[in-house]
């Protein structure tokens, strides 16, 4: 027998779960992932690093989040506007600052869309990691096209893959407790 | 609580795919350190891409650091006693140039700022021969 208060919980659990399967939810939830990613990269910035590029990068929970409930095209959308957002809040909209974390992110969301089409299987962690490497790969391409005139950039390459580890476990963290905790 | 979660790891793919990862991380260590010149002269050109854009060509370590001004303002830029050099201030918002210290390889990039600080070998330039 169902007190009345477990039956109100049970008619909440099951809204949520149909607002999940319509489209207008998976719109709001996108909205909300957006929003969220957004705000996250803009407290992110100025945060001090002990080390270059050392930062969370907790923005792209909310693309991993995006990938695993709703959809690869979510989590692109996830990915671009978030990164229009944070650039328009931040001064760097179209900027070479915006682009860099427009490619970052995109081919984040994209590289992890792929190994988790290869490997269906794959861990959090695994996608987060291959994730935030990616997301540093594709910024030192960036700069390589954009700035430098050899290729002693990618020396570079060594140090960002040690702090895409620590970072992309953090990530992996953070989405497994949102999967967890969200219906 | 939903408990339907992918787990953080999930089986042999995993460690797998994370060993490659550590795999590139130590072959890219390994180019880092072969890059790495210890006869570095000190010699670096200074490309500022404001409009117009600007170059400096030093052929050696400055006795006192120079300071610059790119996009978003100044810049010091400094070389230590070993003859390494250093983006030492920069007006960017997220320091990364600064933070990445002291290089004789590999360049140093400030992209809101707009500066590059390429370490050269010899007189400035890193080409070996001009062909026509």
């Amino acid at each position: 027998m169902m007190t009345e208060q477990q039956h109100s919980q049970q008619q909440t659990t099951n809204n949520a779960g149909n607002l999940m399967t319509g489209s207008t939810g998976r719109l709001a939830l996108t909205a909300v992932l957006v929003a969220s990613a957004a705000a996250l990269q803009v407290v992110e910035s100025p945060l001090p690093r002990f080390l270059p590029w050392l930062k969370p990068g907790l923005a792209n929970a909310m693309t991993l989040y995006a990938l695993l409930r709703l959809s690869a095209s979510a989590a692109m959308s996830v990915a671009v506007l978030r990164t229009a957002i944070a650039a328009l809040f931040m001064g760097s909209l179209l900027s070479p600052v915006h682009l860099m974390s427009f490619a970052g992110a995109t081919s984040a969301a994209a590289s992890m869309t792929i190994l988790r089409r290869l490997f269906p299987a794959a861990g959090l962690a695994t996608l987060s990691v291959f994730g935030a490497l990616v997301n540093n790969f594709a910024q030192l391409v960036v700069v390589q096209f954009m700035f430098a005139s050899n290729m002693s950039i990618w020396l570079h390459l060594a140090l960002m893959i040690w702090v895409a580890l620590p970072s992309g476990l953090i990530v992996a963290k953070v989405t497994q407790e949102l999967l967890r905790r969200t219906p | 609580m939903n408990d339907n979660v992918p787990p953080l790891f999930a089986g042999k793919h995993d460690w797998l795919i994370l060993l490659a990862l550590l795999a590139v991380s130590l072959l890219a260590w390994a180019g880092h350190n072969y890059g790495s010149h210890s006869s570095f002269s000190g010699a670096c050109r200074v490309r500022i891409l404001t409009e117009p854009p600007q170059e400096m060509l030093f052929s050696g370590p400055q006795a006192q650091p120079v300071e610059i001004r790119g996009r978003t303002g100044p810049a010091v830029i400094e070389w230590g006693s070993d003859r390494k050099i250093r983006i030492k201030s920069s007006s960017c918002p997220c320091k990364t140039c600064v933070n990445m210290g002291w290089t004789d390889s590999s360049s140093l990039i400030c992209v809101p700022n707009g500066i590059v600080v390429e370490p050269t070998v010899g007189d400035g330039q890193q080409v070996d021969a001009v062909t026509r």
